[in-house]
């Protein structure tokens, strides 16, 4: 568990493999939010918080309670987001009324976003160690969030520019994806 | 306070309900997907040593790590029908596109082959390293060769990387299959 | 009847999951490289919607209103995870090619939506042909995406070789960015065509 490796596997989860233009994972909310700014990013710290704790939560249970019952890995892991996400929607309502408000939907959003549950999925699958599965969780959510705030920016542009009117609203938001997504390919030699 | 204990006791009661029938499918469920890695690893073993009679996992060189990323998850000894013995390890080593799975074959003093399960290579390119074309030539490699590509070993055009991936994968584990064999296993 | 065979429709195109009201794109997005993954990825999604909104519709009455969520997620995390386990245990190359698509279905925001929006309060009979209906559509759009995909990124349909031996297949089709262009695409068309209509 050198160094190089845990940059590795950070680097990797946030570019080379992106959750969004890789991965194809985060899909409904991604579209749902990236209309503006604003939501783009209060959506992603959230979910970067939310990927963080499930992940510490969810490599705990796993390792520690959960041997010889792996095949309730789906209903456990499901249910600790689910849980988590109430929690921290709990929190925010009584301490930061301001950002629970602006959140508003996405809070039970991110219960679905399959990104998350996905991270916690694929740590237990490649057995990253606690502090390996820490990293790929931080990187990963925070390669969904610069996907989030990327987009934010072409949709905020794209609401000025002549759209053909067959392609206006989602069809145009599909294909600006499909052409960041060119762009990440190009990062794909960048781990060895 | 009475409310949440009720709360509680309805989740507890719907998930102890929920495990339970999942417990029920995977008592039949589990045999059969058991039963299906041992039939992959079958085929695979097969496909690298054709005459191949029984195999046994050596428990011991298990989950070795080797220099350069190279781990060896698995070692079979493989009992041959002519009586001639060799050993399938099961490694996963760094690629170009990401980690590579394989098994490999030695017997003697030379390679008996090696089938790739699973790898993430560039389509079209590095993605030729399941080619017959690609891995016939280990087959009967002697273990003294250098294994380079573009010395003694034929890369796959365009694909430098995942062909020097596979070559020192092979020869690295080679070290350690001389080392554990002769080392009067 | 007349009622029911509405319901059934209203999930292939008016209200197409996927092309309409967007909702589980992750799954068809990634699975559609080739139309067998398609099929396959339509069976597992449909066995977990099916049997979820069967489920809650059962015994919605008894559901206490607060905890219908977690409730929700065990019957919908449940069917999934029978899902799994019998893919792997039956169709373990299948299960190989989905990956870590067949325990997302649980999140797939198509299943949880129905469930909470119509399982919970309708009847079991109206409650099936709407699942049926919904995984239909949901069929529809990803086997048709492979479709392309596969026939113009592969040169193969169903396995099978569509193009004479010299045509070179454009690989970016199978990447993401094919993914993600054609579904605009797809959404294009749907969205125009039902305009046109009313």
């Amino acid at each position: 568990m050198s160094v190089t490796t845990l940059i590795k596997i950070f680097i990797a989860a946030m570019i080379v493999d992106n959750m969004v233009f890789i991965r194809y994972l985060g899909m409904c909310p991604y579209v749902g939010v990236t209309g503006d700014m604003d939501s783009a990013t209060g959506m992603g710290f959230a979910v970067i918080f939310v990927t963080t704790l499930a992940t510490v939560v969810t490599w705990i249970v796993y390792h520690y309670f959960m041997t010889g019952l792996e095949f309730l890995e789906i209903l456990v892991f499901i249910f600790t987001i689910a849980s988590l996400v109430q929690l921290v929607e709990i929190y925010l309502k009584k301490n930061v009324p301001a950002l629970y408000k602006s959140l508003g939907i996405y809070l039970p959003l991110i219960t679905t976003n399959c990104s998350i549950l996905a991270i916690t999925f694929i740590n237990i699958d490649k057995s990253y160690n606690f502090v390996e599965s820490l990293l790929f969780a931080f990187g990963a959510s925070g390669g969904f969030a610069i996907a989030l705030i990327i987009l934010a920016g072409v949709r905020e542009r794209l609401r000025f520019s002549n759209v053909p009117k067959f392609l206006k609203g989602y069809p145009i938001v599909f294909i600006s994806i499909g052409l960041i997504a060119v762009a990440f390919l190009g990062f794909k030699g960048l781990i060895k | 306070m009475k409310d949440i204990i009720k709360n509680a006791l309805i989740i507890t009661l719907v998930a102890i309900i929920g495990s339970g029938v999942l417990g029920w499918v995977y008592s039949f469920t589990a045999p059969e997907i058991q039963k299906q890695k041992e039939r992959s690893l079958r085929e695979g073993i097969k496909t690298i040593f054709s005459n191949e009679e029984t195999f046994d996992e050596l428990k011991d060189f298990g989950g070795k790590e080797l220099s350069g990323g190279i781990k060896v998850l698995n070692v079979y000894k493989v009992k041959n029908k002519d009586g001639s013995e060799g050993y399938v390890f099961h490694a996963l080593f760094p690629g170009y596109g990401g980690k590579i799975e394989s098994l490999i074959g030695y017997e003697d003093d030379v390679c008996s082959g090696i089938i790739i399960l699973e790898h993430a290579e560039t389509p079209g390119l590095g993605a030729k390293i399941t080619t017959e074309e690609f891995r016939k030539q280990f087959v009967n490699k002697p273990l003294s060769d250098p294994f380079v590509p573009k010395k003694d070993v034929v890369a796959i055009t365009g694909a430098t990387v995942s062909s020097r991936s596979v070559s020192t994968a092979i020869k690295r584990i080679a070290e350690f299959y001389r080392e554990e064999v002769k080392g009067g296993r | 009847m007349e009622e029911l065979w509405k319901e059934f429709k209203k999930g292939l195109f008016l209200q197409n999951p996927v092309l309409i009201l967007m909702v589980g794109l992750c799954s068809v997005l990634a699975v559609s490289t080739t139309v067998e993954n398609a099929i396959g990825m339509t069976l597992g999604f449909s066995f977990v919607l099916i049997t979820s909104e069967l489920i809650v519709s059962a015994i919605r009455k008894v559901i206490p209103n607060h905890l219908r969520i977690p409730i929700f997620l065990v019957a919908i995390a449940g069917s999934t995870t029978v899902v799994d386990l019998v893919m792997k245990a039956y169709s373990p190359t299948l299960s190989k090619s989905l990956g870590i698509f067949i325990p997302l279905i649980v999140v797939n925001c198509i299943v949880l939506a129905r469930v909470e929006a119509f399982a919970y309060k309708k009847s079991i009979l109206v409650t099936l042909f709407d699942a049926l209906g919904m995984s239909v559509g949901y069929g529809i759009a990803i086997i048709a995406l492979a479709a392309v995909r596969e026939i113009l990124g592969s040169g193969t349909f169903l396995g099978y070789r569509v193009f004479p031996q010299g045509f070179k297949p454009a690989g970016i089709i199978l990447l993401p960015p094919g993914a993600f262009i054609i579904l605009g695409i797809y959404i294009a068309v749907l969205r125009g065509y039902i305009g046109r209509k009313s």
